[in-house]
């Protein structure tokens, strides 16, 4: 297979501050930059390949670097470009569009809190109430269909309340997204976009939450990865 | 054109040893995306990420979440 080393893009932000000296990212590739007028883009010459722990660690301490003296806009993993000419065309085409989002973060960084069921938690007191025994198997069936669709239910409402209740005692003027997961060990996860000053006030007032139930991971700084989520360049 | 952009230093994490799944949560399920399909593995589980549409949520539970148009693997 030919393994052809592309343009792999970590996150574009203001052209002030290059990478510092032998900085290397994935695959442990040297990180380069690329200016066009304000933007920089930070990337490297690596070939592609499937994302794994090591690969996403690699990605994040790039990115970290970049949010260490700035809040850059990061990409997603996986963005490869055929050359540096389609690279430089990004920064010309979508100027404006990445001036925009630069913006919208600067001075900013994301804090996660994800909310983790406690180990020997009790059963949530909205518990379903027993089905009638001695059914046939047809009502039995519908019966336990109908519990399952509702513990489904009951589950999301649960994280729904939990999430409510962190953003009602977090937001005070951040930017809140919030996240249900299906995963019935972790109901939710919200994402917080703060003043890079507020980072030690805002773990501190998460540690200081109490909620039943659950206890509260906080993690970060993180660039703003979970407020330009939504957006998409086509090349 | 010139921004001037040095802003307030950041107490990090601990050694930024971070969970997995906050990680993944982010670098591989959000962020700026530029092209479409990938197929990807992560710690040894095998996910097919779909276009634009998948939601990645830990490595535990990791399935996919598809829109009703997902697989097409059309741009956004």
């Amino acid at each position: 297979v030919d393994r052809k080393a592309e343009v792999y893009l970590y996150c574009v932000r203001a052209a002030d501050h290059p990478p510092p000296d032998a900085l290397s990212g994935v695959d442990g590739a040297p990180v380069a930059r690329l200016v066009r007028g304000p933007l920089a883009a930070w990337y490297a010459l690596l070939p592609r390949r499937a994302p794994d722990e090591a690969g996403l660690r690699a990605h994040e301490a790039v990115v970290r670097e970049a949010l260490r003296s700035a809040t850059p806009v990061p990409f997603r993993f996986g963005t490869w470009f055929a050359d540096e000419a389609a690279l430089a065309a990004l920064l010309s085409d979508e100027a404006e569009r990445l001036l925009a989002l630069l913006a919208r973060v600067r001075g900013r960084v994301e804090m996660g809190v994800r909310a983790v069921e406690r180990a020997a938690s009790e059963p949530p007191a909205d518990a379903p109430v027993p089905a009638p025994a001695g059914s046939g198997p047809g009502r039995a069936y519908l019966e336990r269909r109908r519990e399952a669709l509702g513990a489904g239910a009951r589950r999301e409402r649960r994280a729904e309340r939990i999430a409510g209740e962190v953003r009602e005692r977090l937001e005070a003027g951040a930017e809140v997204l919030t996240t249900l997961l299906p995963d019935p060990t972790t109901p939710c996860e919200l994402s917080f976009l703060i003043p890079r000053g507020e980072v030690v006030t805002f773990r501190e007032r998460v540690a200081a939450l109490q909620l039943e139930g659950v206890e509260l991971v906080v993690s970060g700084p993180w660039a703003p990865y979970s407020f330009v989520a939504g957006e998409r360049i086509s090349t | 054109m010139k921004i001037e952009t040095t802003e307030e230093e950041l107490p990090w994490d601990d050694g930024g040893d971070f969970a997995l799944v906050d990680l993944i949560n982010r670098v591989l399920d959000r962020g700026v995306v530029i092209h479409g399909d990938l197929t990807i593995s992560v710690a040894g589980v095998d996910l097919v990420y779909v276009g634009l549409n998948a939601v990645l949520t830990s490595v535990s539970t990791a399935r996919r979440v598809l829109r009703s148009d997902g697989g097409r693997g059309s741009e956004g």
